[in-house]
C-alpha cells in the first residue's frame, strides 16, 4: 500500500494498513518538507516521497490510499486509475457532483472505496439489518442531527475555503451522515435546505435539511460543526417504522419494538458499542477504521466492489450538490445521480 | 493478590463511552473543582491508592486546587501528551500555534528564554528530542505531586508499535527515567503487539494499562490473546475500561477480574460516592 498525505487521517491508515498481518505500507507521499524528513528519519522500511506523481512511477503497488485535503482527491484519482491501482480515498469523493461523474466515467475496473466510516460502526449496521428485515415493518419517518464543537471563531486553512474544501460543514461533517441516510433508507429523491455562514462567511456553520427518499421515506436532518457542549462528533437518528422506533448513535442502539420478534423483546433493546463490538485485528483510532480498512483489503483480494464504492459514496456528492442548490434557489430541489 | 483501585478521570472531563447524553450530564456535575476534588477525596477515604490524571486545563485546575487545599494525599498516574487538545489546536491554527499554546500553559518559560531556543532548535533537527522537550514542558505542573507513573497516550504507543518504531520508544524510557526521575509506563488497545515488540526490542516497561473486561472489548485481536499475554507479562499490569464505561455488570465484572492474578490495579470511573463504594466492596 502507498498513502499520499500524512495528517491525521494518513498517519491512521498508515498504522492500520501497516499494522494488519495482510498488508504492508511500502511507500508514503508528504509534500511538507518537514514531516517528510521526519518520517524519513523514523520509518526505515518505509519510503518516503514528496511527489506523488514519481512515487506511483516508481513503486509496484497493490492500492493507494488518498488522505489530502479534498482538492487533490480528482487529480490524485485519475494519476492512480492510469496505473490502474485500487484506490481508497478519505471522504468526500470529490469536491462536487461533477468531479465525481469524470471519477466514474475513467474508473474501470479498479475496486474502490471512500472512508465512510460510520458504515463499519456496529450500531449504525445493526440499525440497517433490523431496517432491512423489516422485523420492526417499513421505515417512514426519521429525524436526525450531527452537531459537534470544532468551531467558533475565524478559521485559516483550506477546510474554510470552498474551492478546495467543496463547502462547510455539510461536505466535511455532513457527508458522513447522507452516506449512514443512503445506506439505510436507499436513494434520496429531493431535498429542501437553509444554511446559516457565522464565523466564516465563504462556508456554512450550521444547516437544517428535508430530505424525501424515493421510497417515500421523509425526514429531517441538522448539522452544525459550531454547537457547543459535543466533544465528539454526534450522529443521532430516530427512526419511526411501522411497528417500533429505532434510536441509533455512534454509541448505542435502542430498538423499540411493539411486539416481541426473534431476538427482540417487546419494549426497549439497547446495544451499546460494547456490547457489539470485538476481535479487532488493531486498534488505533477506533475499531471502524480497522474495519472498512480490511474490507477494502478483503475486496482487493476477492475482486469484487467494496460497499463504499465511488459509485455508492458520489451519491453524497450528489444529494449535496442538490442541498446547495436549494440553499440558493430557497426551494425544493430533485437529486440528479446521472452519471 | 490485592489489586489496588485507582479512579479514573474521563467522568470529571465529560466524558462517557456510552452517550454523548451521559457525557454533557457529567460535564455539567463537574462544572465545578470543587464537585471533582469531594469524589477524590471519598475515593482516598474509601481506600483507593491513586487517581489517573492528564494534562487537560481542567485537571491542571483541578491540581491547583488539590495543591492549595490538600487534605490528603493521593498518587497520581499522568497520562501524556494531551492527544485531543493537540489535534484541535493544530487543525484551529497550526503547528506553531500549537508549540507557542504548550509553552505559556506551563508558565515556565518565555518565549526569550533558552529552554525556547533550545526547543526551537530541536524541532529542525532532532524530533524525538523536540517531543521530549514538549513532555518536559507539559509535565512541568505536576512536578510537586507523587506521580506513580508517566503513561504513554495509547494513541502515541499504538502508532508507534504499529509502524514498528523501536527508537522512540526506547529514547523515552530513556528521557523519563533518566531526565524526569519517573517510571515510564504505556496504555495501549492492542496489548497482545506491544508484548511482542518489546519482547523483540528487548524492552521491559514499569506499567502498562490496558482495557480489560468480560466481553473482550478492546481486548485485540482476541480477548483470548489478550489473557494469555497478562498472564506471561511480566510488568505492573492496570486493568482500564473494565465496566466498558457502564455497559457491563459489577457481577460480571468482578468474577472476570478476580480470575487473574497478574492485574496489579483497576481503573475505576466513578462519579458518585455510591459508585465508588460498589466498586470498592467488589474488589477488595
Amino acid at each position: 500500500m502507498a498513502i499520499v498525505g500524512m495528517g491525521k487521517m494518513g498517519l491512521l491508515h498508515s498504522c492500520i494498513f501497516n499494522g494488519l498481518n495482510e498488508s504492508k505500507v511500502v511507500a508514503i507521499c508528504e509534500k511538507d518538507k518537514l514531516m517528510a524528513s521526519m518520517l524519513n528519519k523514523y520509518l526505515k522500511n518505509i519510503r518516503i516521497y514528496q511527489d506523488y506523481e514519481k512515487m506511483l512511477e516508481r513503486e509496484n503497488l497493490d492500492g493507494l490510499v488518498i488522505t489530502t485535503p479534498v482538492y487533490l482527491h480528482k487529480p490524485i484519482i485519475d494519476r492512480g486509475l492510469k496505473y490502474n491501482l485500487n484506490i481508497f480515498t478519505e471522504k468526500p469523493l470529490a469536491l462536487n457532483g461533477g468531479e465525481c461523474r469524470s471519477i466514474l466515467k475513467d474508473k474501470k475496473n479498479c475496486i474502490s472505496m471512500v472512508g465512510y466510516c460510520r458504515r463499519f460502526m456496529h450500531t449504525f449496521k445493526l440499525a440497517n439489518e433490523i431496517i432491512e428485515s423489516q422485523a420492526l415493518g417499513k421505515p417512514i419517518y426519521f429525524n436526525s442531527q450531527l452537531f459537534v464543537s470544532q468551531i467558533f471563531k475565524k478559521g485559516k486553512g483550506w477546510l474554510y475555503d470552498p474551492k478546495r474544501s467543496g463547502g462547510g460543514v455539510l461536505i466535511d461533517l455532513g457527508s458522513h451522515a447522507f452516506d449512514i441516510f443512503t445506506y439505510l433508507f436507499g436513494d434520496v429523491y429531493s431535498v429542501h435546505a437553509f444554511a446559516k455562514a457565522t464565523f466564516n462567511s465563504l462556508v456554512e456553520d450550521y444547516a437544517v435539511i428535508n430530505l424525501k427518499f424515493e421510497d417515500n421515506i421523509i425526514g429531517s436532518f441538522q448539522v452544525s460543526w459550531s454547537i457547543r457542549n459535543y466533544r465528539l462528533p454526534e450522529l443521532k437518528i430516530k427512526v419511526i417504522l411501522e411497528n417500533g422506533t429505532i434510536t441509533v448513535t455512534e454509541k448505542y442502539i435502542d430498538i423499540w419494538s411493539e411486539f416481541e420478534r426473534g431476538k427482540l423483546k417487546k419494549g426497549s433493546n439497547v446495544f451499546y458499542k460494547q456490547d457489539l463490538t470485538k476481535n479487532i485485528a488493531i486498534n488505533i483510532g477506533g475499531p471502524e477504521y480497522t474495519q472498512e480498512d480490511q474490507h477494502f483489503l478483503q475486496c482487493i483480494n476477492e475482486g469484487k466492489n467494496t460497499i463504499c464504492s465511488f459509485d455508492e459514496a458520489a451519491k453524497v456528492n450528489f444529494i449535496i450538490d442538490a442541498i446547495y442548490s436549494s440553499i440558493i434557489s430557497e426551494r425544493v430541489e430533485k437529486v440528479s445521480y446521472g452519471v | 493478590m490485592i489489586m489496588d483501585l485507582i479512579l479514573g478521570h474521563n467522568q470529571f472531563l465529560g466524558i462517557s463511552h456510552i452517550s454523548e447524553d451521559k457525557a454533557r450530564d457529567r460535564e455539567k456535575k463537574f462544572s465545578k473543582i470543587e464537585s471533582i476534588y469531594h469524589i477524590v477525596e471519598a475515593a482516598h477515604d474509601l481506600g483507593y491508592k491513586g487517581m489517573v490524571i492528564e494534562t487537560h486545563p481542567r485537571m491542571i485546575e483541578f491540581l491547583n486546587y488539590y495543591k492549595e487545599n490538600r487534605t490528603f494525599d493521593l498518587d497520581f498516574y499522568l497520562q501524556v501528551p494531551y492527544i485531543h487538545g493537540y489535534i484541535q489546536r493544530a487543525n484551529e491554527n497550526g503547528i506553531g500555534d500549537l508549540l507557542l499554546g504548550i509553552i505559556n500553559q506551563t508558565g515556565v518559560i518565555d518565549a526569550g528564554s533558552i529552554a525556547f531556543r533550545s526547543l526551537i532548535n530541536s524541532v529542525k533537527s532532532d524530533y524525538i528530542s523536540m517531543a521530549l522537550n514538549l513532555l518536559k514542558l507539559e509535565v512541568s505542573p505536576f512536578s510537586d505531586i507523587n506521580i506513580k507513573t508517566l503513561l504513554l497516550h495509547n494513541v502515541m504507543t499504538d502508532v508507534i508499535l504499529s509502524l514498528d518504531m523501536i527508537e522512540p520508544v526506547r529514547q523515552y524510557l530513556e528521557y523519563v527515567t533518566d531526565e524526569l526521575d519517573m517510571k515510564p509506563g504505556f496504555i495501549t488497545l492492542n496489548l497482545s503487539l506491544l508484548k511482542i515488540r518489546f519482547e523483540r526490542w528487548g524492552i521491559s516497561p514499569s506499567y502498562v494499562m490496558t482495557p480489560i473486561n468480560p466481553k473482550g472489548y478492546d481486548m485485540n485481536p482476541l480477548q483470548s490473546d489478550v489473557e494469555r499475554a497478562i498472564e506471561s507479562f511480566d510488568t505492573n499490569i492496570i486493568a482500564m475500561n473494565i465496566f466498558g464505561g457502564g455497559a457491563f455488570s459489577i457481577e460480571d465484572v468482578q468474577s472476570y477480574i478476580n480470575r487473574f492474578k497478574n492485574i496489579n490495579a483497576c481503573v475505576i470511573g466513578a462519579s458518585s460516592e455510591e459508585n465508588l463504594k460498589e466498586s470498592f466492596e467488589a474488589f477488595s
